[in-house]
This record gives C-alpha cells, sequence and structure tokens, in this order.
C-alpha cells in the first residue's frame, strides 16, 4: 500500500448518515449493514463521494479540515482507515500502475 | 357504543367449548391470539388470569394460534406431560400438563418476536405516565420485568415488560400482556404491591419458579392508546446497591437500542431511520438500584421534570 493509491466511492452506492457529536452512524442498503465511525473515517468516505482520491489527497484534506499536522501516524492512520472501509464494502481501492 | 365482550364476560363453561373448537381469540395490543385445548384446569386458568382481555371479533385473522395439547406417552401413560404447538409446527414440550400457561405465555412471545415485523421491536419494557413513554432495555436478569411489575402499580401505565413495538411515526402501541415473574421477584412484587394480581406459581421451569402479574384492568382496556418516547432507561438491579441514574450519550443509547431490537437486521433501513429517530428524541439514561421504591421514584420525577412529549 502506498500514498499513491487511489480510492473512490460508487456514486450510485447509496449511504444514509447519522451523527451524534463525534460518533458517526452510517447505514449502508446495499450490504443492510450498519457501521459506526470516527471522525476520520466518515470524513473520509464523504471525501470520496465527490471523485476518487489518492492516500496522500485524503490526508492533506484531513489536515486542512481539522487543523492537525501531517506526518507519518496519521498517514498510516488514514491509510488503515481506508483499507478497513474497503473491507465493510464503504470505498474502493484503485490500483495505481 | 358497547364495551367489547371481555373473557370474564364469556364465561368458564362458553370458555371451555372455544378452546376446544376453533380456539379462544383475544385482542393482545394490535395482535390476535389464538389458543386451542382442553382439560386439566385450562379455561378456569385462563378465565382468572386473562379476565380483561377484549375477545377478537367473529372471524379475526389470528396472528399466532397457539395449541395446548397432551404429549403422548404409551409407555408411561400416568404422566401428563404437556405439549404447545405453534400453528407453524413449532412446538415445545416436556412440561407437566397442568403447568401449561408459562409455556402457553411464551409460545405467544415467541410468535410475536418472529412475525410482527411490521414494527421496530425492542427488547424492552415500555411504560407510560400521560403521553410520555419511558422504554427499559435490559438482558435477561436486569430486573426489567420486577421493575416494570412495580412502576404499573405506582403511577405508570403498562404499555408492556417485553416488547416494545415502535410503528413508523415513532408512536409505541401497547402490548399489555402478563408479566412473568421469577423466582425471589414473586415475592418482592407481593411485598411493594399489595394490590398486584397474581397467578399461581409454577416451579421447576426452565426459568425457575415463574409467577404471572397481571396488568391492571385499566391497562388492559387502554391497549388501544399509544404513546410517545421520552426516555429509555438502561436498568440494572443490584442488591443493596445506592441508585444511580446516570445520562449516557445518544451514540452508545443507539447502539444499544439497534443491538436490542429483535428485528433490526430483518427491517434493514427502516430499522436504523426508527431507531435514530426514536434516540434523536429520548432523554437516555443508565439506572442502578437496589431499592424499588427508590428507583419508582427517581423515575417518576425525571419523567415529569422533561418537557412534554411532541405529538
Amino acid at each position: 500500500m502506498s500514498d499513491s493509491d487511489f480510492w473512490t466511492r460508487q456514486a450510485d452506492d447509496r449511504l444514509i448518515w447519522r451523527n451524534w457529536g463525534e460518533a458517526f452512524f452510517v447505514f449502508h442498503p446495499a450490504s443492510g449493514q450498519t457501521h459506526f465511525l470516527n471522525e476520520i473515517a466518515a470524513f473520509a468516505v464523504r471525501r470520496l463521494a465527490d471523485g476518487p482520491l489518492s492516500t496522500a489527497q485524503i490526508c492533506a484534506a484531513t489536515c486542512d479540515v481539522y487543523e492537525i499536522e501531517d506526518g507519518p501516524d496519521l498517514h498510516d492512520a488514514v491509510a488503515d482507515t481506508l483499507v478497513s472501509l474497503d473491507l465493510l464494502g464503504l470505498v474502493e481501492r484503485i490500483r495505481t500502475a | 357504543m358497547n364495551a367489547p365482550l371481555t373473557i370474564r364476560t364469556l364465561g368458564a363453561p362458553a370458555l371451555a367449548r372455544e378452546l376446544e373448537g376453533d380456539g379462544l381469540r383475544f385482542q393482545v395490543g394490535p395482535f390476535v391470539a389464538g389458543i386451542k385445548g382442553s382439560g386439566d384446569g385450562l379455561a378456569e386458568m385462563l378465565s382468572s388470569i386473562y379476565p380483561d382481555y377484549p375477545l377478537a371479533a367473529d372471524g379475526s385473522f389470528a396472528d399466532a394460534i397457539v395449541s395446548v395439547e397432551r404429549l403422548p406417552a404409551p409407555l408411561r401413560p400416568w404422566r401428563r406431560t404437556g405439549l404447545v404447538r405453534l400453528d407453524d409446527g413449532t412446538r415445545f414440550s416436556d412440561f407437566p400438563l397442568p403447568d401449561a400457561l408459562p409455556y402457553v405465555e411464551w409460545s405467544i412471545n415467541w410468535c410475536i418476536a418472529t412475525r410482527a415485523h411490521q414494527y421496530l421491536m425492542l427488547h424492552a419494557g415500555v411504560l407510560a405516565r400521560g403521553a410520555a413513554a419511558m422504554i427499559l432495555p435490559g438482558l435477561p436478569g436486569a430486573g426489567k420485568s420486577t421493575l416494570s411489575a412495580y412502576l404499573m402499580h405506582h403511577g405508570w401505565r403498562l404499555l408492556s415488560d417485553e416488547f416494545t413495538l415502535v410503528d413508523a411515526d415513532l408512536s409505541i402501541l401497547p402490548l399489555p400482556r402478563l408479566i412473568p415473574l421469577k423466582n425471589e421477584s414473586i415475592d418482592v412484587i407481593r411485598r411493594a404491591c399489595p394490590d398486584a394480581e397474581l397467578g399461581p406459581s409454577f416451579a421447576g421451569t426452565r426459568k425457575g419458579t415463574v409467577a404471572h402479574a397481571c396488568p391492571p384492568a385499566a391497562h388492559v382496556r387502554d391497549m388501544a392508546v399509544p404513546a410517545k418516547p421520552r426516555l429509555v432507561v438502561y436498568p440494572r438491579y443490584e442488591r443493596g446497591a445506592a441508585l444511580k441514574l446516570d445520562p449516557i450519550p445518544r451514540s452508545e443509547c443507539f447502539v444499544e437500542i439497534s443491538n436490542n431490537a429483535f428485528n433490526y437486521a430483518i427491517r434493514g433501513e427502516a430499522a436504523f431511520v426508527t431507531a435514530s429517530a426514536l434516540v434523536e428524541r429520548v432523554d437516555c439514561y443508565r439506572l442502578c438500584y437496589g431499592d424499588l421504591a427508590e428507583a419508582g421514584a427517581a423515575l417518576a420525577g425525571l419523567l415529569d421534570s422533561l418537557p412534554p412529549v411532541e405529538a
């Protein structure tokens, strides 16, 4: 896995969101599953609804919005989050050449 | 308008004929339950324990029909072993035939839990003061039946001790059935609620000794009057514990509600939408108590202090 991996969400893959404080719940009609997401995961899923982004781009956007410092820890956390979201069927990895 | 006929007005002899024929059909909340069977005091038992339940209209569709039968035992004909057969073929058996009532009750519960998917169905007691309902979800042993039985004799209307039926507009539909008290709870309620009408005790059931607390007649009469959710309280009884009533975040309440619903996965998106809407309109608390009267006073005070429910 690298920072240049790209990720996307299918445009027709509907999600229903609720959030209370920093806890985000999303119902995924395609799978019938309800998922509990933290803020970073919810942010990544929502950002990817606008179009494909690389891991590095999602990290940069996360730093921007949450005013946190970029660094290897954040990159690892975001990369792990994206892998988990992929396993849940909420995002898809598009491998770069 | 005439009051509906009740099981009491039918009387035991006519009731016995119904049971032996197409079955006794009576209304319990939004459902029609049917019971068939004969002998071993079944008619007298039902007549004494369900007196205020309205008879279903002739020709009503029954949501559940349970038949009480004697299990054939050719090698031991002296044994009077009972069998409750559901209309889908499911069987609950191996209990002394005169002790059929708890099995009839559990069988009707089984039918509701596995069929009533038009509602979001929470495994929770629910009681109301006026139009405002308090939902009491809890794992078995948390004390929700005992607390429900206590509260229904102390200023709250019983909607159910077991099923909270939530419809799409967030109305909670009453299902005021008998409350099965187990073991020590039986004497606790006898002492704390001198007006409580308890049926006979059945020893040696799969849940120990069971006696049923009958909902007051007025609660049965109001079984068509819904309430709106205002509180969700997770109760936990602990012997000798000081009262603790602590708010919990909505996110935590949602996780517990969605895990607690019998049919969350079956209802899918509708369950998510209803459960989240419910969580948004209630206050959520965790209750630890060692004294019923203290818990009852705290819950009444809490509910009464909240703004009234929205229609």
